[in-house]
């Protein structure tokens, strides 16, 4: 396959943007990223984007293509919860490579605080998210409820207790504080966190990610072409996508899932061994998602990740750094664009452009989506070229 | 007084389920070759894919593995009972049922044995819940 790299990246705050529409962030996160590239509008010829909740639309990279005023053969807009960011990528990846396409511009973003409301938008989760109409809403769970079911089933499993469930909210804000864009950045201790109200008994507030306004563009060009634009590559090494079920009534494990099968594929695509990765992004909408997804991906033996991330292990000077944006709890949680961050935080960091938060020297990054509760992952590997 | 808590929207699938909650019955498909129960309701067997399934009476008793007592108000019909547990049941068959265990909230506990009640919701259907079965009772 044609080797295929991200030549441009856009983000811009996450948190509440008021007196903008989502088309227009769409736009100018698309702008920017081309810009960032070094290319014109006029160069894309393929368009992904995702549904935004806040801007429904029949064909939605159709219709910002024609407010951006061109015209691609490719416009299409997918489905994938929160590893669409994989998806696209990989979909990118398939169009380049099989001849498509040679400029792919990848807009995930949506505003679920300005324009739909976070109540309106948690309320929509769950009567359209991963809760079973039929038999699983008349008794009342919403999303918190079902992240909080897995949560208890995995204290009682592994003997985790709440400080457990602290350490990834606290990794994650630390993190954040160094972050410009992030959407939570006031400093977090473990009072703090006691403070913070049950929502899903054992889930806090803290254990929840905010919702934000926000998302990010990148661009997706053949390597080669990549290594003329403005910035260093960062190649598209492999991608892997696995799941088990999409309702948790449905789930094999309340404590365990699918996610080192797609990390494990990509893995292999790449010809790499997990020891290679430097920088681990990792989907964590809720901190119970980072402690089984950490788990599940090979950074920590099962029902260990709350230790593994007290002993620094985790930090950006540890031995393998896990979010140092801040994750999705504290860098930001932008609707159906969730995960997007993930992708940018990665490309940042190979560029070695992270400034306060850079790791150092990083030279693999495994970025990591969760749709439902755990149940789709997509995994990729982006490389120093 | 009308029910306000969420209803379920019956289709074809899920209809036989709902129908015997009105007599009180707790059922789901079974499969014939491999003897999986399971949910949600569909047209083949998630373990072989065969489609020779079953309408199966259960016996309406199983093990708490899990629950949440949910403290925000997203659904208006649970407002009068805040906060309501959410507990996730696996029935003595195999399957996996989410529901809610008519008891004080800081009874629940891991691994208790329970029971399907049957609340009234409206003329069409009841809403399965579980009540904890006394030590002897199973
Ligand atoms: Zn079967």
């Amino acid at each position: 396959m044609t080797a295929t790299a991200i030549a441009g990246i856009a983000e811009l705050p996450q948190g509440r943007m008021p007196g903008v529409t989502p088309m227009a962030l769409h736009d100018r996160l698309a702008r920017m990223a081309i810009a960032d590239a070094g290319l014109r509008v006029q160069d894309v010829d393929a368009v992904i984007t995702l549904s935004p909740r806040s801007d429904p639309y029949l064909i939605h990279a159709a219709a910002l293509a024609e407010f951006m005023g061109i015209a691609p053969p490719v416009a299409l807009t997918v489905e994938g919860g929160g590893a669409a960011p994989a998806v696209m990528v990989d979909m990118a990846r398939m169009m380049i490579g099989g001849g498509r396409a040679n400029t792919v511009l990848i807009v995930s973003a949506d505003m679920p605080l300005s324009v739909v409301s976070r109540g309106s938008y948690i309320q929509t989760l769950a009567d359209a998210g991963p809760v079973h109409p039929d038999i699983e809403r008349p008794f009342g769970p919403t999303v918190p409820a079902l992240f909080g079911i897995c949560t208890r089933a995995y204290m009682h499993e592994f003997g985790a207790t709440e400080a457990d469930l602290a350490a990834a909210s606290l990794h994650d804000r630390a993190n954040a504080l160094d972050h410009p864009n992030a959407h939570m950045r006031k400093p977090l201790d473990m009072a703090g966190y006691l403070a913070s109200p049950m929502i899903a008994d054992p889930l806090r507030m803290l254990d929840c990610t905010p919702v934000s306004d926000g998302g990010a563009a990148v661009v997706v060009t053949s390597l080669e072409r990549a290594r003329d634009l403005r910035h260093k590559p960062a190649k598209v090494l492999g991608a892997g996508f696995a799941m088990n079920q999409l309702h948790l009534s449905a789930a094999t494990s309340l404590t365990a899932s699918c996610a080192g099968t797609a990390s494990d594929r990509a893995l292999a695509q790449a010809g790499l061994q997990h020891a290679d990765i430097d920088i681990g992004l990792v989907y964590d909408c809720f901190t119970i998602a980072l402690l089984i997804n950490l788990e599940d991906l090979g950074f920590a033996p099962k029902g260990q990740a709350g230790a593994a991330l007290r002993s620094g292990l985790f930090d950006r000077a540890g031995r393998i750094p896990i979010n140092p944006h801040g994750g999705l709890l504290s860098h930001g949680y932008p609707g159906r664009a969730a995960g997007i961050g993930n992708l940018i935080e990665a490309v940042v960091q190979l560029r070695g452009d992270a400034g306060a938060r850079q790791v150092k020297d990083p030279q693999v990054t495994l970025t990591h989506g969760m749709g439902g509760v755990f149940a789709t992952h997509g995994v990729l590997l982006l490389g120093r070229s | 007084m009308s029910y306000t808590k969420p209803l379920p929207a019956i289709d074809n699938w899920n209809r036989p389920f709902w129908d015997a909650t009105r007599e009180q019955r707790l059922v789901a498909q079974a499969c014939e070759p491999c003897g999986t129960v399971f949910f949600p309701p569909g047209p083949v067997c998630p373990h072989c894919l065969s489609a020779k399934l079953s309408w199966k009476q259960l016996s309406g008793r199983g093990t708490v593995e899990s629950w949440v007592v949910f403290h925000q108000v997203y659904y208006k019909g649970f407002a009068d009972e805040m906060p309501y547990n959410v507990a996730m049941i696996r029935l003595d068959e195999g399957a996996r049922m989410l529901s809610n265990v008519v008891v004080p909230n800081d009874s629940l506990h891991a691994d208790m044995r329970v029971e399907v009640v049957f609340a009234p919701a409206t003329e069409e259907l009841s809403i399965p819940k579980f009540r904890p079965l006394t030590p002897g009772e199973g």
